[in-house]
């Protein structure tokens, strides 16, 4: 699904922001990203979304190098890849529903089937009463789980949220952990971007750790049964 | 069903811009092809009917300012005409008579006998069947053996001065169409630049959503397109108004007749289809520029 090998990463001239990345995940798989501020977790997303390119190594994502992909094959793997952004990243004119319909505008999905399934997954995750409601208008809770909302509401094959419980109350978060959860019995390959102990504590899943630009894997819940590389 | 925009391109700022500079800058446009046309019926009214059509004078006065014998200045202009005759490339002769010279004249002259002091030159209006340049050479080879003081004039050449007038007018109106035309191409490319450097998070997140460049390209262009068939509509209103205005009130009587070769039906077309081609080249280059700046995205 998603393989790194010796990535490196750089803003313009300034110094390596990754260091040597290599890491492979299969298909269906659910991983934490986890690791101290500043350690590199949202550049890492950013190459997994396909929002930079590597200033050296190779990434493979869907079995595409994208070091060579075409613009169309680049196109066709984000239209594969749910992102839910730290800062959510909503279009603010429009209104909650259409900022969760875009996705599906995007690929040409016909009206009638998007209203269909914006409404359910909105309902979903408690929003049903906010479709009109513009971001701005929103509480910070509710804008993050429009957020989700619009990474998931196309079934991606890939899910990366970056921080995406940050800030919702526990119950809500362990209900978005649980939708997390199904989409990824379903097949959706994941990967979670927290800092928070109790999520990774009680959703039992691998976690990728960077710290001083470099990655190490832990193959189990526990942070200290780490090995460096491949999982 | 109202047609939807993923981005904030309506009422903006950048919206009401080119909404105001598309409507001034078809009026410019619609005056600089009302200038051309207006040039170009000018030249037509003074060049028509000159069209292979010469005049021959046989002048009753040499080179060095003496008075030709009547006898040898009548045998000139005879042999003339017999020679006009043999040519078969010649449509039409005619004679201009002593009575209509003195008549054309008169308003410097008065009705005196001037002839005596000063004879008349003998005119004779001739046209030609085709505008071959080598029948013109051929014929003033021929009249220069009967006399070298016999002259040959294209009634074009006569015009031609005022025609250089109405062709610079023309080739200035030309030029002011396609600068205007540059200029609307300009400043939707800027338009479009600035508009897409303002929602540039926005365009990112459409693009990192799996967006095709044509996806947003076609926003961009469907919003200009309709701007600028808003503009252009109301400019090309003003400038209709205003231009027949001109026409119709403020030019002088002299040009009577002038507007109504200008509304004929080819240009009524050309000049309706005016919006319509500034709104589609306005999309056009809305879309190559959105699309231009969609490809420095990785």
């Amino acid at each position: 699904m998603i393989k790194f090998e010796h990535v490196g990463l750089r803003y313009g001239i300034g110094p390596e922001v990754l260091k040597d990345v290599s890491f492979e995940l299969s298909a269906g798989s659910f991983h934490f990203l986890t690791g101290p501020s500043g350690a590199g977790k949202t550049s890492l997303m950013r190459l997994m979304y396909l929002g930079k390119k590597p200033t050296r190594g190779l990434i493979n994502i869907f079995g595409q190098n994208i070091n060579s992909a075409s613009r169309k094959v680049l196109t066709q793997s984000r239209q594969k890849i749910g992102t839910v952004f730290q800062d959510f990243r909503l279009i603010q004119h429009l209104s909650a529903f259409d900022n969760i319909a875009l996705p599906l505008r995007i690929k040409g999905q016909n009206e009638k089937e998007i209203k269909s399934n914006v409404e359910e997954l909105m309902h979903w995750v408690g929003l049903e009463d906010c479709a009109k409601a513009l971001p701005s208008t929103l509480s910070g809770g509710q804008q993050q789980r429009v957020a989700i909302a619009r990474a998931i509401i196309a079934k991606p094959k890939l899910l990366l949220a970056d921080e995406p419980t940050g800030n919702l109350d526990e119950r809500i978060g362990h209900r978005l952990m649980t939708l997390f959860e199904k989409l990824n019995q379903m097949g959706t390959t994941i990967v979670i971007a927290t800092h928070s102990e109790s999520i990774m504590e009680t959703y039992k899943h691998p976690r990728m750790i960077l710290s001083n630009h470099t990655l190490h894997i832990s193959d189990s819940a526990s942070p200290y049964n780490s090995s460096e590389g491949a999982l | 069903m109202t047609r939807r925009y993923d981005l904030p391109l309506i009422k903006d700022a950048l919206s009401q811009f080119q909404y105001a500079l598309t409507a001034i800058l078809t009026v410019l446009l619609l005056w600089a092809v009302t200038a051309f046309f207006l040039a170009k019926d000018q030249a037509n009214i003074w060049t028509q009917g000159l069209d292979n059509t010469l005049t021959i004078e046989v002048p009753a006065i040499n080179d060095d300012g003496e008075v030709i014998e009547t006898e040898q200045h009548t045998e000139h202009k005879e042999q003339a005409l017999a020679l006009l005759h043999r040519k078969g490339y010649i449509s039409s002769i005619t004679e201009i008579k002593e009575e209509e010279l003195k008549q054309l004249v008169a308003p410097w002259l008065g009705d005196g006998d001037f002839e005596k002091i000063v004879p008349y030159p003998a005119f004779i209006r001739v046209t030609l069947k085709s505008s071959d340049k080598s029948n013109i050479n051929d014929l003033e080879n021929a009249l220069e053996e009967i006399s070298e003081t016999i002259k040959l004039r294209s009634h074009k050449e006569w015009m031609g001065q005022l025609l250089s007038l109405t062709n610079t007018a023309m080739l200035i109106a030309s030029i002011a169409i396609a600068l205007l035309f540059f200029v609307i191409g300009i400043s939707i490319a800027f338009a479009v630049k600035a508009r897409m450097e303002m929602l540039k998070g926005d365009v990112e997140i459409l693009h990192l959503m799996g967006a095709p460049a044509s996806y947003i390209a076609k926003q961009f262009q469907r919003q200009t397109f309709l701007t600028g068939l808003r503009g252009s509509f109301v400019g090309f209103f003003i400038g209709l108004v205003s231009a027949l205005i001109v026409i119709k009130f403020i030019m002088p009587g002299s040009v009577e007749g002038l507007h109504i070769a200008y509304l004929d039906t080819v240009r009524i077309v050309i000049l309706a289809a005016l919006p319509i081609t500034i709104s589609f080249l306005s999309a056009i280059i809305a879309r190559m520029t959105a699309f231009r700046i969609m490809m420095r995205l990785p």
